[in-house]
């Protein structure tokens, strides 16, 4: 009996060391107190839930000149059939890993590398997104609402300036918010750092007091300073990647999503069934389910009038049908 | 047989911090055999591995020697980590503008240019500290934290690649790179360049006149003044050439592993090469074996967050571990001998 | 058997660092209430001797008998809880602290709050201070002390401990000649009192004054015990050492030269550059020609030495050697102008204890020809100057890679001067040469001071023994308060009380003892 069972403990470890595909997602940070890394671990959990393979996840950490080393260091033990990362620091990290490891298969996400044969990438049209976030800046900023001003003003707090912001995010934004009265004047602010919520105070109070009332922030835990500036004077928020409208209900009125669970969990699960166009990149947005937005939230809901979610609706709706250009 | 003493004892040391880090793997790991041979057999597993382990005792071979050699003149710089950091951003920076220039040119102007920034950096604390008997040992610290700040700047503005997506320079010629071995390892031709920097410095030390100035005034400064040793040149000296080993280690990584400079790449390099230097009490040939102790737990610690079920903050927390208890060792054996000597009549 | 307060019987000790025997056999045995001298050349065991006693040093065998019982002493608190107390050389004391505070430090009262009673701890203390006869005023800030001073706090503090032994470590060798007297006049006190005292000296006329019986040390070994009475110095110095030195003046030479050295209206300020501690100083000095300079310590000497060898500021005045005008050159240049320096501590500041006999050799002529070529220290040359100096000078060394620190003091004290002395100096500058040396060494260094004297150098030789200075010099300087108030020819009937009488300040008069009431006074602080 026993020599049985200890044989069968052997088939199946030969079994899910030959047989089993494996995975290895490098986090470009870490996943911890990061919405976004959280939504894609757990995609990616239930992706190998699903169709049973093996998934190891890699933290990076904060020193950025460690995340290339380790990706190559993923790549160099040849236990993956796949190693995954993300980011728009990564692309030329992994054209240069994929050129060292012809027989790797690598995959990006939220970032766009080169077309070689053993890259996929796939990126999110963040132009949507920041349309999304635009129109409904615009929608706020021309209503009555307690925090809305007579002045023609939004702002938008970024983390950084970096080619995604200022060719794709910072003009749909800004396209969005015309769309809804072409008199609307966009007030902008880099803080060059994505950790630094006191420089995002200062920047959120310098914006609101030449008459901004609503600040969309794309700028990690700098964000943070923009929600206090902005309760402390009345005014309003627009978050991105995740809903974090719990966290000030009366402040931040909606949250553009990335659903980069989705997005991780579909490209896993082709690549398991062998059907990832690899060569190839994909953009994902509203009609590919990636990019949402808080329609659903009760606080959203009863803080937002019923006109305004109307008016979104609608946007969003013309955005997924391609009716709408947010670059144009 | 003080030596042979210090070693047997440092050993111990050795041998307690990874039972520690042994025991905080069985504390941690679900897998924890399997962990612990990742941890300490993983950088000999293969000669990737192994290769980036000897990449990675380069910066520390270097900042190691100019940590023991500031320390046996008693200069204390403790500003290599910004030291390191600027002189990289200057060889880095005339790397990425000599573009055109001939391959074996560039790459010496560049590692020149780092080592006479980062010397003239520790420099300034080294005439503070002649001039104004300014404590070389605080100005270096804080003019170092500063410098990381401005580097930072330049990485994050004037100086940034904006397809990086990321706060690092743009890339220098890719000829400029020191060549490879052990490839795909990050290991580069950079560790002959650390060896030979190493055991030139040794026969300075022991045969020359500048090193013996370095030691008798070390040793005893008040014997040297009253020697006519020229003290202050001395301090000045050491404190210069600290600096330049600094830039040297700073600029390696970029000429050897990266390409371009990286925000943050070094973080830790300085301080390391203070460890290493005290480990190796000061001794320049010492130096090595000591940096590659300090790259295999690193290196450990990597390769047993990628191939095993620690974290890489557990993996953080054993290297943590075995850094003090090593640090402390040393620095309780070098203040332990400065106080024997305040003792002695 | 007679009855002894205290026995140290056949103690051995080797030293494990550099198996050095520092004990065999040693014996010492005391009677209560009497001054029991120890004496015995430099490296004769004495302080180990002591050390052990005061459970500082463990012994390697032996036996101590307190009071006919076996005892064990570990350490520092076991021996003074047993009445044993110690005044080392080198005070341990609080220059910030009050004389009460520095005496109860460590031990001091508490009450039940847990604060400390200084009220009861002053009273405690002036009160011993009245009775033992040791005069001083417990709110006095020790650091205002003189270090005769200092020395009576040293002995009040084990008093205050409840010590019936007491052991004072070369007591005299800080002392003048005038404070030695009063150090006397204490001894005697405490031992009216019935207190035990162990006076350890290797100045056998003190020895020979206040002790009643004495242990002579040799290599380790007790080799005599007595009555003080019974003895005779000549008879204790030839067992100290194995043979007879004695020390005859020196005579004065006729033939001295012209000015080799002068010094013109020197003013220097202090290590923290705030006050002048040298006011004005003008002097010469003649080829072949030895100056004593006299003075209790702290009297501008070390600033003036100092200024001299270009280790600190000269504020105004000047400095000439051989006509040169020097005052603004470098140590570096001074020296190769012609000026050689015994320094004071000729541990930290003459020589280089972690450094081996070569290095410190070289110290000053490393940059040389003769040692070196284009930066690179040549092995050779210097192993051969060293070899060389090691022989003539006699220093007695296991190799020539020793450190320097492992040496007997007085082979360091060899090994500077055959640095100082090799580079052929015009001047020598000679700081308290014989410091703590035994009689053989002291006598090597008088007769190299003699020698180079006679070939027409000139010596400048600054010292607290007033024997050594009278011993030596041509001419002798009484430096008080920065300035120089004396020179006197070293005529035969000069007497040191003179000497000390200048040394002490001839404008104060003695202050009349008064009345012992030390009381605090709260204007004190």
């Amino acid at each position: 009996m026993r020599k049985i069972s200890f044989l069968l403990l052997c088939l199946v470890l030969i079994a899910s060391m030959g047989f089993s595909y494996s995975v290895a997602i490098m986090i470009t940070g870490e996943i911890g107190g990061n919405p976004i890394y959280e939504m894609m671990v757990n995609g990616a959990k239930e992706a190998a839930k699903e169709a049973g393979f093996d998934l190891k996840v890699v933290e990076g950490g904060y020193n950025t000149a460690k995340w290339e080393p380790n990706v190559i260091s993923l790549a160099a033990t040849g236990q993956y059939d796949l190693v995954v990362t993300f980011t728009e620091g990564m692309p030329k990290s992994v054209e240069k890993v994929a050129k060292m490891f012809p027989n790797q298969k690598l995959a990006l996400l939220d970032g766009l590398a080169e077309n070689l044969p053993n890259i996929f990438s796939l990126g999110f049209k963040d132009e949507e997104m920041s349309y999304l976030a635009g129109a409904f800046a615009g929608m706020v900023t021309t209503s009555d609402m307690p925090g809305a001003n007579k002045d023609l003003k939004v702002g938008l707090l970024a983390g950084d300036i970096y080619p995604a912001m200022t060719d794709r995010m910072k003009p749909a934004y800004e396209n969005g918010a015309k769309s809804i009265n072409k008199d609307i004047e966009l007030i902008f602010s880099a803080a060059g750092s994505w950790s630094d919520p006191n420089k995002g105070e200062d920047l959120s109070e310098a914006q609101l007091g030449q008459g901004v009332d609503i600040i969309l922030t794309i700028a990690g835990g700098t964000g943070m300073g923009a929600i206090e500036a902005a309760s402390n004077s009345g005014n309003y928020i627009i978050g991105v990647d995740s809903n974090y409208i719990s966290m000030a209900p009366e402040t931040i009125l909606a949250c553009t999503l990335k659903n980069a669970d989705i997005a991780i969990k579909d490209v896993l699960i082709r690549a398991f069934n062998g059907n990832l166009p690899f060569g190839t990149s994909e953009r994902w947005g509203i009609k590919e389910g990636a990019i949402g937005f808080t329609f659903d939230d009760p606080n959203y809901i009863k803080n937002v009038p019923e006109d305004i979610r109307e008016k979104m609706l609608g946007v969003f709706n013309s955005l997924k049908d391609g009716e709408i250009n947010p670059s144009d | 047989m003080h030596r042979i003493n210090g070693l047997i004892k440092t050993a111990i040391t050795i041998g307690i911090a990874l039972v520690i880090g042994i025991i905080a793997i069985l504390l941690t790991s679900s897998e924890p055999g399997n962990s612990i041979k990742q941890f300490f057999i993983g950088p000999f597993s293969n000669t990737y591995f192994f290769g980036n382990m000897i990449a990675a005792s380069i910066p520390l071979m270097l900042t190691g020697l100019a940590a023991s050699l500031a320390f046996s003149a008693s200069a204390f710089n403790l500003g290599l980590e910004g030291q390191l950091y600027f002189g990289a951003l200057v060889g880095t920076f005339l790397a990425v503008k000599m573009s055109g220039f001939p391959a074996i040119l560039a790459i010496v102007i560049s590692i020149f240019a780092s080592a006479l920034a980062g010397g003239i950096i520790a420099g300034i604390s080294g005439w503070l500290k002649a001039k104004w008997e300014v404590n070389e040992l605080i100005s270096s610290l804080l003019i170092s934290y500063t410098l990381v700040y401005v580097v930072d700047y330049f990485l994050e503005g004037p100086f940034n690649d904006p397809e990086a997506g990321m706060a690092a320079s743009p890339y220098m010629n890719s000829n400029f790179m020191l060549p490879k071995i052990l490839s795909p390892s990050d290991l580069h031709a950079g560790v002959f360049i650390a060896i030979a920097v190493i055991i030139f410095f040794y026969f300075i030390y022991k045969k020359s006149t500048v090193g013996y100035e370095m030691v008798i005034t070390g040793r005893n400064r008040k014997f040297s003044n009253y020697s006519g040793i020229p003290v202050k040149k001395v301090i000045i000296l050491s404190m210069c050439l600290s600096g330049s080993l600094a830039g040297l280690a700073g600029i390696i990584d970029n000429l050897g592993i990266y390409g371009r400079m990286i925000r943050g790449y070094s973080t830790g390099y300085g301080w390391n090469g203070i460890a290493v230097a005290l480990i190796a009490r000061n001794h320049p040939l010492l130096v090595i074996p000591a940096a590659l102790l300090f790259a295999f737990l690193e290196s450990g610690a990597n390769v047993a967050s990628l191939m095993s079920d620690i974290t890489p903050e557990v993996a953080r927390i054993i290297q943590s571990v075995i850094f003090y208890l090593i640090t402390a060792e040393g620095l309780v054996s070098f203040i332990g001998k400065k106080r024997r000597e305040g003792i002695k009549t | 058997m007679q009855n002894y307060i205290l026995e140290m019987k056949n103690i051995h000790k080797i030293y494990s660092v550099n198996n050095v025997t520092a004990l065999k056999n040693a014996t010492l045995k005391l009677e209560k209430g009497k001054v029991h001298a120890l004496v015995g050349e430099n490296g004769a065991g004495k302080t180990t001797l002591m050390k052990i006693l005061y459970g500082i040093e463990k012994m390697d065998s032996g036996e101590i008998m307190l009071r006919g019982k076996d005892v064990k002493i570990d350490n520092a608190k076991t021996a003074f809880e047993l009445g044993i107390g110690m005044v080392h050389q080198h005070f341990k004391l609080i220059d910030d602290f009050n004389i009460a505070e520095n005496i109860s430090l460590g031990i001091e009262k508490k009450n039940k709050y847990g604060m400390i009673e200084f009220k009861k701890i002053q009273n405690e203390i002036s009160d011993l201070s009245c009775k033992s006869g040791l005069d001083l005023d417990p709110c006095t800030k020790v650091g205002d002390l003189s270090i005769g001073e200092k020395q009576k706090v040293e002995i009040l503090r084990t008093l205050y401990r409840g010590a019936e032994i007491i052991i004072l470590d070369e007591p005299t060798s800080v002392l003048t000649e005038q404070e030695i007297q009063r150090l006397f006049n204490t001894i005697k006190m405490l031992k009216n009192q019935g207190k035990t005292i162990i006076f350890i000296s290797h100045k056998l006329e003190e020895v020979k004054k206040i002790s009643d019986q004495i242990t002579v040390l040799r290599n380790g070994e007790t080799v005599f015990t007595g009555d003080t009475a019974r003895t005779n110095i000549e008879e204790i110095s030839r067992l100290m050492v194995g043979e007879n030195i004695t020390f005859e003046k020196l005579k004065c030479t006729d033939k001295k030269g012209e000015n080799i050295f002068s010094i013109d209206e020197l003013y220097v300020k202090d290590m923290e550059d705030q006050y002048f501690k040298v006011k004005g100083i003008s002097l010469n000095i003649k080829a072949g020609e030895i100056v004593g300079l006299a003075g209790v310590d702290g009297n501008g000497q070390k600033e003036l030495i100092r200024a001299i060898t270009g280790l600190s500021k000269i504020e105004k005045g000047s400095v000439f050697l051989n006509k040169k005008n020097i005052s603004d050159y470098s140590t570096r240049m001074r020296r190769e102008a012609g000026m050689s320096y015994i320094p004071k501590d000729r541990v930290m500041e003459g020589s280089s204890p972690e450094s081996n006999i070569l290095e410190n050799e070289i110290s000053t002529k490393y940059f040389k020809d003769d040692v070196s070529k284009n930066g690179w220290i040549n092995r050779e040359k210097s192993l051969d100057l060293t070899k060389f100096l090691i022989k003539e000078y006699d220093i007695k060394t296991p190799g020539i890679n020793i450190m320097v620190g492992m040496l007997s003091g007085g082979n360091i004290q060899k090994v500077v001067i055959s640095r100082e002395l090799s580079s052929e100096p015009e001047l020598l500058i000679a700081c308290e040469p014989t410091w703590g040396l035994d009689i053989r060494s002291q006598k090597f260094v008088y007769d190299q001071l003699e020698k180079i004297r006679n070939e027409g150098k000139s010596i400048f030789l600054i010292s607290g023994n007033l024997d050594e200075i009278m011993y030596l010099s041509d001419r002798i300087l009484v430096i008080f308060d920065g300035e120089i108030v004396k020179n006197f020819d070293n005529h035969d009937d000069l007497t040191k009380m003179e000497i000390g009488k200048y040394m002490m300040g001839l404008h104060i008069e003695e202050k009349p003892e008064k009345e012992c009431d030390n009381r605090c006074t709260e204007s004190t602080d």
